[in-house]
Protein backbone atom coordinates (compact mmCIF):
# COMPACT_ATOMS: atom_id res chain seq x y z
CA UNK A 1 0.00 0.00 0.00
CA UNK A 2 1.01 3.35 -0.95
CA UNK A 3 2.08 5.76 1.57
CA UNK A 4 -1.02 8.22 2.12
CA UNK A 5 -0.58 12.02 2.17
CA UNK A 6 -2.54 15.04 2.62
CA UNK A 7 -1.92 18.63 1.62
CA UNK A 8 -4.24 21.40 3.49
CA UNK A 9 -4.48 24.90 2.22
CA UNK A 10 -5.70 27.04 5.13
CA UNK A 11 -6.74 29.95 3.14
CA UNK A 12 -8.83 32.38 6.48
CA UNK A 13 -7.76 33.25 9.55
CA UNK A 14 -10.98 32.69 11.54
CA UNK A 15 -10.77 31.27 14.75
CA UNK A 16 -13.65 28.81 13.07
CA UNK A 17 -11.83 28.41 9.97
CA UNK A 18 -8.15 27.72 10.89
CA UNK A 19 -9.81 25.28 13.59
CA UNK A 20 -10.64 22.64 11.02
CA UNK A 21 -7.32 22.74 9.39
CA UNK A 22 -5.44 21.58 11.93
CA UNK A 23 -7.48 19.34 13.53
CA UNK A 24 -7.68 17.78 9.88
CA UNK A 25 -3.68 18.31 9.79
CA UNK A 26 -3.42 16.31 13.10
CA UNK A 27 -6.19 13.30 12.46
CA UNK A 28 -4.22 12.72 9.37
CA UNK A 29 -1.33 12.24 11.47
CA UNK A 30 -3.01 10.38 14.32
CA UNK A 31 -4.63 7.98 11.30
CA UNK A 32 -0.75 7.74 9.99
CA UNK A 33 -1.32 9.88 6.74
CA UNK A 34 1.06 12.30 6.03
CA UNK A 35 0.35 15.66 6.21
CA UNK A 36 1.34 19.12 5.82
CA UNK A 37 -0.43 22.53 6.00
CA UNK A 38 0.26 25.35 3.65
CA UNK A 39 -1.20 29.41 5.39
CA UNK A 40 -2.19 31.87 2.94
CA UNK A 41 -3.74 34.97 2.91
CA UNK A 42 -5.56 35.47 6.39
CA UNK A 43 -5.20 31.95 7.05
CA UNK A 44 -1.07 33.51 7.56
CA UNK A 45 -2.56 35.03 10.85
CA UNK A 46 -2.48 31.53 12.92
CA UNK A 47 1.21 31.34 12.54
CA UNK A 48 2.01 34.72 13.04
CA UNK A 49 3.26 35.43 16.34
CA UNK A 50 1.22 38.34 16.99
CA UNK A 51 -1.70 37.13 15.92
CA UNK A 52 -2.08 33.30 16.44
CA UNK A 53 -3.46 33.67 19.86
CA UNK A 54 -6.17 36.41 18.75
CA UNK A 55 -7.60 35.08 16.00
CA UNK A 56 -11.97 35.66 16.09
CA UNK A 57 -14.56 34.45 14.82
CA UNK A 58 -15.93 35.57 11.13
CA UNK A 59 -20.10 36.74 12.16
CA UNK A 60 -20.90 38.74 9.31
CA UNK A 61 -21.82 36.89 6.24
CA UNK A 62 -22.16 33.84 8.42
CA UNK A 63 -25.59 32.09 7.71
CA UNK A 64 -24.93 29.76 10.87
CA UNK A 65 -24.15 32.83 13.15
CA UNK A 66 -27.13 32.91 15.91
CA UNK A 67 -27.59 36.54 15.59
CA UNK A 68 -29.09 38.55 12.50
CA UNK A 69 -26.20 39.88 10.09
CA UNK A 70 -26.71 43.73 10.85
CA UNK A 71 -25.48 43.19 14.67
CA UNK A 72 -22.82 41.12 13.75
CA UNK A 73 -20.80 44.49 12.67
CA UNK A 74 -21.13 46.02 16.15
CA UNK A 75 -18.06 46.83 17.93
CA UNK A 76 -17.28 44.33 19.79
CA UNK A 77 -19.47 41.58 18.81
CA UNK A 78 -16.46 39.37 16.76
CA UNK A 79 -14.13 39.41 20.05
CA UNK A 80 -17.65 38.47 22.41
CA UNK A 81 -18.13 35.34 19.78
CA UNK A 82 -14.50 34.25 19.61
CA UNK A 83 -14.70 34.73 23.72
CA UNK A 84 -17.34 32.50 23.17
CA UNK A 85 -16.00 30.37 21.47
CA UNK A 86 -13.00 29.81 23.11
CA UNK A 87 -14.62 29.15 26.37
CA UNK A 88 -16.76 26.43 24.65
CA UNK A 89 -13.27 24.61 23.57
CA UNK A 90 -11.71 25.26 27.04
CA UNK A 91 -14.69 23.32 28.59
CA UNK A 92 -14.88 20.99 25.91
CA UNK A 93 -10.61 20.90 26.89
CA UNK A 94 -9.67 21.50 23.36
CA UNK A 95 -6.13 22.44 22.53
CA UNK A 96 -5.44 26.32 21.64
CA UNK A 97 -4.24 27.21 18.44
CA UNK A 98 -0.80 27.68 19.55
CA UNK A 99 -1.02 24.27 21.05
CA UNK A 100 -2.37 22.79 17.55
CA UNK A 101 0.28 24.02 16.18
CA UNK A 102 3.15 22.76 18.54
CA UNK A 103 1.16 19.08 18.30
CA UNK A 104 0.86 19.23 14.81
CA UNK A 105 4.57 20.11 14.63
CA UNK A 106 5.32 16.96 17.70
CA UNK A 107 3.73 14.83 15.04
CA UNK A 108 5.71 15.28 12.08
CA UNK A 109 3.21 17.68 10.40
CA UNK A 110 4.62 20.27 8.24
CA UNK A 111 3.57 23.90 8.05
CA UNK A 112 4.29 26.27 5.82
CA UNK A 113 3.93 29.67 5.36
CA UNK A 114 2.35 31.31 1.40
CA UNK A 115 5.57 33.66 0.01
CA UNK A 116 3.17 35.91 -1.74
CA UNK A 117 1.27 36.95 1.29
CA UNK A 118 4.09 37.19 3.43
CA UNK A 119 4.43 39.95 0.65
CA UNK A 120 1.29 41.08 0.82
CA UNK A 121 0.62 41.20 4.36
CA UNK A 122 4.74 42.67 4.76
CA UNK A 123 5.62 39.75 7.43
CA UNK A 124 8.91 38.19 7.71
CA UNK A 125 9.76 34.90 8.51
CA UNK A 126 10.83 36.20 12.01
CA UNK A 127 6.94 37.25 12.35
CA UNK A 128 6.05 33.79 12.30
CA UNK A 129 5.62 30.81 15.08
CA UNK A 130 9.41 29.04 15.16
CA UNK A 131 7.05 25.40 14.26
CA UNK A 132 6.62 27.06 10.66
CA UNK A 133 9.11 25.48 8.45
CA UNK A 134 9.79 27.65 5.10
CA UNK A 135 8.30 30.22 3.56
CA UNK A 136 7.28 28.40 0.17
CA UNK A 137 5.95 29.65 -3.04
CA UNK A 138 3.26 27.89 -4.95
CA UNK A 139 4.63 25.60 -7.21
CA UNK A 140 6.54 24.83 -4.13
CA UNK A 141 3.25 23.86 -3.04
CA UNK A 142 2.64 21.64 -5.87
CA UNK A 143 6.16 19.84 -5.90
CA UNK A 144 5.34 18.91 -2.30
CA UNK A 145 2.02 18.19 -2.74
CA UNK A 146 3.02 15.60 -5.52
CA UNK A 147 0.57 12.53 -4.63
CA UNK A 148 -1.34 13.87 -1.94
CA UNK A 149 -4.75 14.79 -1.30
CA UNK A 150 -5.49 18.68 -1.34
CA UNK A 151 -7.47 19.87 0.90
CA UNK A 152 -8.90 23.56 1.14
CA UNK A 153 -9.86 25.37 3.59
CA UNK B 1 -126.03 -41.12 94.10
CA UNK B 2 -126.77 -37.78 96.07
CA UNK B 3 -123.64 -38.04 97.11
CA UNK B 4 -122.33 -38.45 93.32
CA UNK B 5 -124.91 -35.16 92.80
CA UNK B 6 -123.67 -33.65 95.76
CA UNK B 7 -120.12 -34.16 94.52
CA UNK B 8 -120.72 -33.19 90.93
CA UNK B 9 -121.39 -29.80 91.88
CA UNK B 10 -118.26 -29.49 93.69
CA UNK B 11 -116.68 -30.66 90.56
CA UNK B 12 -118.10 -28.40 88.46
CA UNK B 13 -117.03 -25.42 90.70
CA UNK B 14 -113.41 -26.33 90.15
CA UNK B 15 -114.01 -26.48 87.22
CA UNK B 16 -115.61 -22.50 86.99
CA UNK B 17 -113.09 -21.32 89.44
CA UNK B 18 -110.02 -22.78 86.16
CA UNK B 19 -112.29 -21.46 83.76
CA UNK B 20 -112.19 -18.48 85.66
CA UNK B 21 -108.27 -18.08 85.86
CA UNK B 22 -107.81 -18.59 82.50
CA UNK B 23 -110.50 -16.24 81.53
CA UNK B 24 -108.16 -13.53 83.74
CA UNK B 25 -105.13 -14.82 81.82
CA UNK B 26 -106.93 -14.52 78.12
CA UNK B 27 -108.36 -10.61 79.40
CA UNK B 28 -104.65 -9.84 80.63
CA UNK B 29 -103.46 -10.76 76.93
CA UNK B 30 -105.90 -8.53 75.16
CA UNK B 31 -105.45 -5.89 77.59
CA UNK B 32 -101.41 -5.97 77.06
CA UNK B 33 -102.31 -6.47 72.97
CA UNK B 34 -104.39 -3.51 73.40
CA UNK B 35 -102.27 -1.91 74.91
CA UNK B 36 -99.23 -2.43 72.05
CA UNK B 37 -101.56 -1.62 69.26
CA UNK B 38 -101.95 1.57 70.99
CA UNK B 39 -98.63 2.45 71.17
CA UNK B 40 -98.03 1.20 67.55
CA UNK B 41 -100.88 3.56 66.51
CA UNK B 42 -98.58 6.65 68.35
CA UNK B 43 -95.39 5.62 66.43
CA UNK B 44 -97.84 5.48 62.68
CA UNK B 45 -99.12 8.94 64.34
CA UNK B 46 -95.43 10.06 64.76
CA UNK B 47 -93.43 8.57 62.65
CA UNK B 48 -94.93 9.25 59.62
CA UNK B 49 -94.47 12.57 59.25
CA UNK B 50 -90.86 12.19 60.77
CA UNK B 51 -90.32 9.23 58.01
CA UNK B 52 -91.17 11.67 55.40
CA UNK B 53 -88.84 14.63 56.16
CA UNK B 54 -86.25 12.35 55.88
CA UNK B 55 -87.10 10.69 52.89
CA UNK B 56 -87.17 14.62 51.71
CA UNK B 57 -83.94 15.51 53.04
CA UNK B 58 -82.27 12.12 51.75
CA UNK B 59 -83.62 13.55 48.12
CA UNK B 60 -82.65 16.93 48.40
CA UNK B 61 -78.40 15.73 49.56
CA UNK B 62 -79.02 13.45 46.33
CA UNK B 63 -80.31 16.48 44.38
CA UNK B 64 -77.47 18.90 45.74
CA UNK B 65 -74.85 15.74 44.37
CA UNK B 66 -76.52 15.89 41.59
CA UNK B 67 -76.63 19.94 41.07
CA UNK B 68 -72.83 19.10 41.60
CA UNK B 69 -71.96 16.61 38.98
CA UNK B 70 -71.60 13.69 42.01
CA UNK B 71 -73.68 11.47 39.90
CA UNK B 72 -72.72 12.37 36.57
CA UNK B 73 -69.12 11.64 37.73
CA UNK B 74 -69.96 8.91 39.38
CA UNK B 75 -71.81 7.65 36.13
CA UNK B 76 -68.54 8.67 34.34
CA UNK B 77 -66.07 7.03 36.36
CA UNK B 78 -68.21 3.98 36.14
CA UNK B 79 -68.19 4.33 32.39
CA UNK B 80 -64.39 4.96 32.83
CA UNK B 81 -63.76 1.39 34.76
CA UNK B 82 -65.90 -0.24 32.20
CA UNK B 83 -63.36 0.60 28.97
CA UNK B 84 -60.43 0.08 31.35
CA UNK B 85 -61.88 -3.48 32.31
CA UNK B 86 -62.72 -3.99 28.64
CA UNK B 87 -58.94 -2.65 26.82
CA UNK B 88 -56.87 -3.98 29.59
CA UNK B 89 -56.09 -7.26 29.87
CA UNK B 90 -55.52 -9.49 33.43
CA UNK B 91 -51.28 -9.54 31.91
CA UNK B 92 -51.68 -5.29 31.93
CA UNK B 93 -52.61 -5.33 35.98
CA UNK B 94 -50.37 -8.01 36.79
CA UNK B 95 -47.24 -5.77 35.01
CA UNK B 96 -49.24 -2.60 36.53
CA UNK B 97 -49.03 -3.95 39.85
CA UNK B 98 -45.05 -5.24 39.80
CA UNK B 99 -44.39 -1.59 38.55
CA UNK B 100 -46.57 -0.03 41.56
CA UNK B 101 -43.86 1.68 42.73
CA UNK B 102 -41.84 3.05 39.48
CA UNK B 103 -45.24 5.02 38.60
CA UNK B 104 -45.99 6.05 42.39
CA UNK B 105 -42.66 7.36 42.05
CA UNK B 106 -43.13 8.97 39.10
CA UNK B 107 -46.60 10.59 40.31
CA UNK B 108 -44.94 12.03 43.20
CA UNK B 109 -42.22 13.66 41.77
CA UNK B 110 -45.19 15.00 39.23
CA UNK B 111 -47.46 15.79 41.96
CA UNK B 112 -44.69 18.04 43.95
CA UNK B 113 -46.40 21.59 44.77
CA UNK B 114 -43.73 23.03 43.01
CA UNK B 115 -44.17 20.90 39.52
CA UNK B 116 -47.74 21.64 40.21
CA UNK B 117 -47.31 25.08 40.06
CA UNK B 118 -45.42 25.12 37.11
CA UNK B 119 -47.85 22.85 35.18
CA UNK B 120 -50.67 25.05 35.95
CA UNK B 121 -48.69 28.27 34.87
CA UNK B 122 -48.38 25.83 31.84
CA UNK B 123 -52.06 25.41 31.42
CA UNK B 124 -52.93 28.92 31.53
CA UNK B 125 -50.87 29.47 28.78
CA UNK B 126 -51.83 26.25 26.85
CA UNK B 127 -55.69 27.68 27.34
CA UNK B 128 -54.85 31.36 26.15
CA UNK B 129 -53.36 29.44 22.93
CA UNK B 130 -56.62 30.94 20.86
CA UNK B 131 -55.74 34.58 21.41
CA UNK B 132 -52.15 33.91 20.70
CA UNK B 133 -50.83 36.08 17.64
CA UNK B 134 -48.57 34.42 15.05
CA UNK B 135 -44.30 35.62 15.38
CA UNK B 136 -41.84 35.29 13.21
CA UNK B 137 -37.77 35.28 13.91
CA UNK B 138 -37.32 38.31 14.97
CA UNK B 139 -40.04 38.02 18.01
CA UNK B 140 -38.60 35.17 18.32
CA UNK B 141 -35.50 36.58 19.00
CA UNK B 142 -36.30 39.67 20.64
CA UNK B 143 -38.18 37.40 22.99
CA UNK B 144 -35.47 35.00 23.65
CA UNK B 145 -33.63 37.80 25.78
CA UNK B 146 -36.04 37.68 28.14
CA UNK B 147 -34.82 36.43 31.30
CA UNK B 148 -38.60 34.08 31.98
CA UNK B 149 -37.99 32.81 28.24
CA UNK B 150 -34.32 32.09 28.89
CA UNK B 151 -35.53 30.31 31.91
CA UNK B 152 -37.77 28.10 29.90
CA UNK B 153 -35.71 27.50 26.97
CA UNK B 154 -33.03 26.05 29.64
CA UNK B 155 -36.00 23.72 30.88
CA UNK B 156 -37.40 22.76 28.02
CA UNK B 157 -33.52 22.07 27.08
CA UNK B 158 -32.98 20.25 30.26
CA UNK B 159 -36.36 18.04 29.68
CA UNK B 160 -35.31 17.05 26.10
CA UNK B 161 -31.54 15.98 27.23
CA UNK B 162 -33.24 13.86 30.17
CA UNK B 163 -35.23 12.33 27.63
CA UNK B 164 -33.01 11.96 24.61
CA UNK B 165 -30.35 10.28 27.76
CA UNK B 166 -33.37 7.88 28.56
CA UNK B 167 -34.42 7.00 24.81
CA UNK B 168 -30.58 6.44 24.06
CA UNK B 169 -31.44 3.20 25.95
CA UNK B 170 -34.33 2.11 24.65
CA UNK B 171 -34.24 0.15 21.18
CA UNK B 172 -37.86 -0.33 19.44
CA UNK B 173 -39.26 -3.02 19.66
CA UNK B 174 -37.99 -3.38 23.73
CA UNK B 175 -41.70 -2.81 25.47
CA UNK B 176 -43.02 -5.49 23.11
CA UNK B 177 -39.74 -8.37 24.81
CA UNK B 178 -40.81 -7.07 28.01
CA UNK B 179 -44.79 -7.95 27.85
CA UNK B 180 -43.85 -11.14 26.26
CA UNK B 181 -40.31 -12.39 27.09
CA UNK B 182 -38.81 -14.01 30.38
CA UNK B 183 -38.52 -10.30 31.23
CA UNK B 184 -41.93 -9.45 31.48
CA UNK B 185 -42.34 -6.86 34.85
CA UNK B 186 -38.72 -6.70 35.15
CA UNK B 187 -37.84 -2.58 36.49
CA UNK B 188 -37.69 -0.86 32.67
CA UNK B 189 -34.80 1.03 33.37
CA UNK B 190 -33.00 -2.33 34.05
CA UNK B 191 -34.66 -4.01 30.76
CA UNK B 192 -33.34 -0.80 28.96
CA UNK B 193 -29.93 -1.62 30.41
CA UNK B 194 -30.39 -5.48 29.37
CA UNK B 195 -30.95 -4.37 26.37
CA UNK B 196 -28.64 -3.96 23.68
CA UNK B 197 -26.95 -6.84 22.61
CA UNK B 198 -23.41 -7.67 23.65
CA UNK B 199 -20.98 -8.31 20.55
CA UNK B 200 -19.64 -11.91 20.00
CA UNK B 201 -16.79 -12.97 22.78
CA UNK B 202 -13.21 -12.18 21.23
CA UNK B 203 -11.06 -15.21 20.37
CA UNK B 204 -10.33 -18.01 22.87
CA UNK B 205 -7.57 -17.28 24.64
CA UNK B 206 -5.94 -20.84 23.76
CA UNK B 207 -5.76 -19.48 19.82
CA UNK B 208 -4.28 -16.78 20.74
CA UNK B 209 -1.35 -18.54 22.58
CA UNK B 210 -1.11 -21.50 20.10
CA UNK B 211 1.27 -19.16 17.62
CA UNK B 212 2.55 -16.00 17.53
CA UNK B 213 1.03 -15.01 14.27
CA UNK B 214 -2.71 -16.87 15.50
CA UNK B 215 -2.05 -14.10 18.46
CA UNK B 216 -1.56 -11.20 16.26
CA UNK B 217 -4.24 -12.15 13.56
CA UNK B 218 -6.96 -12.60 16.44
CA UNK B 219 -6.51 -9.55 18.58
CA UNK B 220 -7.00 -7.92 14.70
CA UNK B 221 -10.03 -9.60 14.53
CA UNK B 222 -11.28 -8.87 17.68
CA UNK B 223 -10.43 -5.16 17.58
CA UNK B 224 -12.14 -4.53 13.72
CA UNK B 225 -15.51 -5.14 15.37
CA UNK B 226 -14.71 -3.51 18.35
CA UNK B 227 -13.89 -0.38 16.72
CA UNK B 228 -16.52 0.49 14.72
CA UNK B 229 -19.02 -0.15 17.50
CA UNK B 230 -20.36 1.83 19.90
CA UNK B 231 -18.33 2.43 23.35
CA UNK B 232 -19.68 0.19 26.18
CA UNK B 233 -20.24 -2.62 23.71
CA UNK B 234 -16.51 -1.55 22.79
CA UNK B 235 -15.65 -1.68 26.45
CA UNK B 236 -16.45 -5.59 27.30
CA UNK B 237 -15.73 -6.53 23.78
CA UNK B 238 -12.17 -5.52 24.66
CA UNK B 239 -12.09 -6.18 28.21
CA UNK B 240 -12.04 -10.02 27.92
CA UNK B 241 -9.04 -9.28 25.51
CA UNK B 242 -7.54 -7.17 28.18
CA UNK B 243 -7.66 -9.78 30.23
CA UNK B 244 -6.05 -12.01 28.04
CA UNK B 245 -2.88 -9.33 27.83
CA UNK B 246 0.62 -10.14 28.35
CA UNK B 247 4.04 -8.61 27.56
CA UNK B 248 4.87 -11.66 25.44
CA UNK B 249 1.54 -10.90 23.11
CA UNK B 250 2.13 -7.01 23.33
CA UNK B 251 5.75 -8.14 22.13
CA UNK B 252 4.31 -10.36 19.44
CA UNK B 253 1.86 -7.77 18.22
CA UNK B 254 4.45 -5.01 17.99
CA UNK B 255 6.76 -6.96 15.87
CA UNK B 256 3.21 -7.93 13.53
CA UNK B 257 3.10 -4.00 13.60
CA UNK B 258 6.83 -3.25 12.89
CA UNK B 259 7.39 -1.78 16.23
CA UNK B 260 10.30 -1.84 18.67
CA UNK B 261 9.28 -1.07 22.14
CA UNK B 262 11.65 0.82 23.80
CA UNK B 263 11.64 1.52 27.94
CA UNK B 264 9.57 4.39 27.36
CA UNK B 265 7.06 2.47 24.59
CA UNK B 266 6.76 0.51 27.80
CA UNK B 267 6.09 3.37 29.70
CA UNK B 268 3.33 4.67 27.58
CA UNK B 269 1.55 1.09 26.85
CA UNK B 270 1.69 1.10 31.14
CA UNK B 271 0.26 4.49 31.54
CA UNK B 272 -2.22 4.29 28.31
CA UNK B 273 -3.60 0.50 30.30
CA UNK B 274 -3.48 2.04 34.16
CA UNK B 275 -5.80 5.32 32.31
CA UNK B 276 -7.88 2.17 30.49
CA UNK B 277 -8.60 0.49 33.59
CA UNK B 278 -9.28 3.23 35.71
CA UNK B 279 -11.28 5.42 33.50
CA UNK B 280 -12.70 2.97 30.79
CA UNK B 281 -11.42 4.70 28.20
CA UNK B 282 -8.49 5.07 26.08
CA UNK B 283 -6.29 7.98 26.48
CA UNK B 284 -5.69 10.26 22.95
CA UNK B 285 -2.35 11.28 22.17
CA UNK B 286 -2.68 14.52 24.03
CA UNK B 287 -4.23 12.94 27.30
CA UNK B 288 -0.88 11.11 27.24
CA UNK B 289 1.64 14.07 26.86
CA UNK B 290 -0.04 15.48 29.59
CA UNK B 291 -0.82 13.01 31.56
CA UNK B 292 2.97 11.54 31.61
CA UNK B 293 4.70 14.95 30.78
CA UNK B 294 6.19 14.02 27.43
CA UNK B 295 6.45 15.64 24.43
CA UNK B 296 4.34 14.75 21.34
CA UNK B 297 7.02 13.78 19.28
CA UNK B 298 8.22 10.73 21.52
CA UNK B 299 4.77 9.50 21.89
CA UNK B 300 5.76 9.44 16.97
CA UNK B 301 9.02 7.99 17.82
CA UNK B 302 8.00 5.14 19.53
CA UNK B 303 4.89 4.31 17.32
CA UNK B 304 5.59 6.03 14.43
CA UNK B 305 2.93 5.42 12.22
CA UNK B 306 -0.84 5.91 13.75
CA UNK B 307 0.16 5.84 17.01
CA UNK B 308 -3.04 6.03 18.90
CA UNK B 309 -4.09 3.15 17.44
CA UNK B 310 -0.72 1.19 17.17
CA UNK B 311 -0.24 1.57 20.90
CA UNK B 312 -3.89 0.53 21.52
CA UNK B 313 -3.62 -2.63 19.77
CA UNK B 314 -0.29 -3.12 21.41
CA UNK B 315 -2.10 -2.57 24.84
CA UNK B 316 -4.71 -4.75 24.29
CA UNK B 317 -7.08 -1.41 24.79
CA UNK B 318 -9.94 0.89 22.41
CA UNK B 319 -8.34 3.08 20.19
CA UNK B 320 -8.66 5.71 21.40
CA UNK B 321 -12.54 8.01 20.62
CA UNK B 322 -12.61 11.36 19.42
CA UNK B 323 -10.52 13.68 16.94
CA UNK B 324 -7.57 14.47 18.94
Amino acid sequence: MTQRKVAIVCSKGGLDEVYPALILANGARMAGIEAFVFFTFYGLDAITESKVDHLHVNMAGNPSMPIPTVLSGLPGMESLAATMMKKKMEDLDLPSVREMLDILDGAGAELYACHLAMEMFGRTKDDLIKQCKEVITVGDFYDMAEGAQIIFT
Amino acid sequence: MHRTENANPTEAEARLARLESQLDRVLHHLEAMEQRQRRLDDLVEVGIPIARQATGVVGGHLQALDDQGYVSLATAMKGGMDRVLSSYTAEDFELLAQNLVGILDVVRSLTQPEVLAIADEAAQAIRDAGSAKPVGMMAALRASSEEDVQRGMAVALQILRQVGHAAKGQRPGLARKTRRGPAAGMDPRLASRLAPSRPPAAEPAQEASSSKIAAVSSTKRAAAPASSSPAPAEASAVEGEGGDWSRELALAIAAAEGVELTPVAWSIIDYARKTYQESGSSPNIRALTRGMGIDTREVYACFPKAPGRTLARIAGIPKPAGCL
